[in-house]
């Protein structure tokens, strides 16, 4: 027999509350996975659909908590365009509208000139035809969950708009787009001569301090507007920051409950086995090893909880990723650090939270925990 | 008394603030290699007297001196119990979860780092206790007779000079106390171990070299 033995058999002997108890902490663990996840995945979907343009540097208005609420004048672009440095600009507006089939999606236009429509990989029709106000394109997941192929018709707020190309691209975010010209999307949303972005191409991207320098002339000349480079989008955006936020602070939550469900079942433990505590104690089991005992158990169901709810989280951001409402705005991102970190916190817990009922049990007098039936 | 294994000095036990008097004033010493029956009615202090002797519990006036040494601690008196005293208890108190060897196992956490040496110790104990064919059956589909050989088998584990036995056939019929008491008997024999068992069975107490009777927490006799 093994010293783990002892721990071991204590946890099978209430198997049902010993079950119940790794569910709770799985639950726990599995939403800290699936919202952390989702948070990560969405941040990325959007750095991957920026970086799918190749944009160096994001336009967007200070002080803008909703991105898709803000809006800058479009003739700003030639403004930026003069600044030394800047070599391509594209004016972005973008909007997200819910179908009739009741599919939130993303749209997004550009104006006909924008280098944005070269970066779009097209794996079947063509560019719209610019001179016609009814040509769209559609993102590859976003034309696969509408059902739409080249040539068909989409709704968009009332109006019927024909299919002229399906383009596939690694983000997720710019996969689950319709891609309007610029103008079209202004008369249709009602947001004459204005985008909501502009995207920068840069001369030297690759130089930290040429970027750094580059940003401070655009910020001297631009001062109701903020320049940010692609990778620190996501970090630096209200919106993200907040359910950035809102993903901690629940999973925080529920992996304090799975603390407060681990002291609790091992203070009932303890209570319940007060004689075999007393027996350890009776035949020599220093303290050190009482109380090991004790922090094993809750080590043990941390870790058994922390893998369920690995499953269970990996499996429930899939889950959510392949729901049709959400194609287009997740990917899911969830890394094997990420799992082992969450992991190995739960683990951590799991022997907080036996410490109590471990100083509890070897406080037990070993005469009384003899006579106890 | 010479080659003193244990000794009570002054000792008193007392509960709830001292509205229970347990024991009261008790001076006595045990020799190495001596076989005591403590005897007496119920609540007359006799397995408070083991509690102590065994480190279980602590008095609240007085000193305990094991072996020549005086203020032992809580850690030293587990130590003590792992390596050098032994405990058999009426109601057995083995481990209903664990096997009869894992229950003899349990003593040697501690003080055998290799699992397969202590499987092979607990073993050979049982043995010794003729229970060797009953190592995997847990305490629950044995008898009363063989779960107090599993006791003393896990009592007897650390080859302890020490061994406290509280009432240890309370709880069987005469023929299998007889048993029981024959082994503890042998074990004091051929180990040379000092044997000290509450009993209020005279049959039993006769058998030893030296009877101590408790009354109302007091010795009323020792002979």
């Amino acid at each position: 027999m093994r010293f783990i033995s002892i721990p071991v058999l204590s946890l099978g002997r209430r198997p049902m509350r010993t079950v119940l108890t790794v569910i709770g902490i799985a639950v726990a663990v599995g939403s800290f996975i699936a919202l952390v996840g989702m948070s990560r995945a969405l941040e990325k979907a959007w750095v991957n659909s920026l970086d799918d343009r190749g944009t160096h540097l994001l336009v967007t208005r200070k002080g803008v908590v909703e991105l898709l609420t803000a809006s800058i004048k479009e003739d700003i672009g030639e403004q930026l365009q003069d600044i030394r440095g800047v070599r391509a600009v594209a004016g972005e507006l973008v909007d997200l509208v819910t179908l009739k089939s009741g599919q939130a999606v993303l749209i997004t236009g550009w104006s006909p000139e924008s280098y944005l429509w070269q970066t779009l990989n097209i794996v079947r029709g063509n560019l719209p035809d610019f001179n016609s106000s009814e040509e769209v394109m559609l993102g590859q997941a976003c034309s696969e969950s509408l059902g739409k192929e080249v040539g068909d018709t989409v709704l968009v707020r009332d109006k019927e708009f024909i299919v002229s190309g399906v383009f596939r691209e690694s983000g997720v975010m710019t996969n689950g787009t319709i891609v309007f010209p610029l103008n079209v999307m202004q008369d249709m949303i009602e947001k004459p001569e204005t985008v909501t972005v502009f995207n920068l191409l840069i001369d030297h991207p690759d130089q930290p301090l040429k970027v750094e320098a580059l940003r401070n002339d655009l910020g001297e000349a631009f001062e109701d507007l903020l320049f940010t480079e692609t990778d620190q989008i996501a970090e630096s955006n209200h919106m993200m920051q907040l359910f950035r936020a809102m993903a901690w602070g629940t999973s925080t939550i529920a992996l304090v409950i799975a603390l407060v469900v681990i002291v609790n079942t091992l203070l009932m433990t303890v209570s319940e086995q007060k004689r075999q505590i007393g027996i350890l104690s009776a035949v020599g089991w220093s303290s050190e090893r009482i109380l090991a005992v004790v922090i094993t158990e809750g080590f043990l169901l941390a870790l058994f909880g922390s893998i369920a709810g690995s499953v269970l989280g990996i499996y429930g951001l899939h889950y959510l990723a392949s729901m049709p409402q959400m194609q287009g705005f997740l990917q899911p991102e969830i890394t094997l650090r990420m799992v082992l970190e969450v992991c190995g916190a739960t683990c951590v817990l799991g022997i907080l939270g036996g410490l109590y009922p471990a100083l509890r049990a070897i406080r037990i007098n070993t005469v009384d925990a003899l006579r106890y039936e | 008394m010479k080659n003193v294994i244990a000794e009570l000095k002054h000792v008193s036990r007392e509960y709830d603030d001292g509205r229970i008097v347990a024991l009261q004033d008790i001076t006595m010493q045990i020799g190495r290699g001596e076989w005591l029956s403590i005897t007496g009615p119920s609540g007359s202090g006799k397995s408070t007297l083991l509690h102590l002797l065994g480190g279980l519990d602590r008095p609240t006036k007085g000193s305990i001196v094991f072996d020549g040494r005086d203020k032992i601690s809580a850690r030293q008196w587990a130590r003590l119990r792992a390596r050098r005293i032994g405990f058999v208890f009426q109601s057995f108190n083995l481990i209903p979860s664990l096997t009869a060897l894992e229950n003899v196992e349990v003593p040697l956490f501690g003080v055998m780092r290799r699992s397969a040496k202590r499987r092979q110790k607990a073993m050979d104990l049982l043995e010794r206790v003729g229970l060797a064919d009953r190592s995997r059956h847990r305490p629950g589909t044995l008898s009363g007779g063989e779960r107090q050989r599993i006791a003393i088998a896990r009592a007897l584990v650390n080859s302890p000079d020490f061994i406290l036995a509280d009432e240890p056939t309370g709880n069987l019929d005469t023929r299998t106390s007889r048993e029981i008491m024959d082994l503890l008997e042998s074990i004091h024999t051929s180990e040379r171990t000092t044997l000290v068992v509450v009993t209020h069975e005279i049959e039993i107490a006769s058998r030893a070299t030296r009877t101590i009777r408790c009354v109302d927490g007091m010795i009323a006799g020792d002979i």
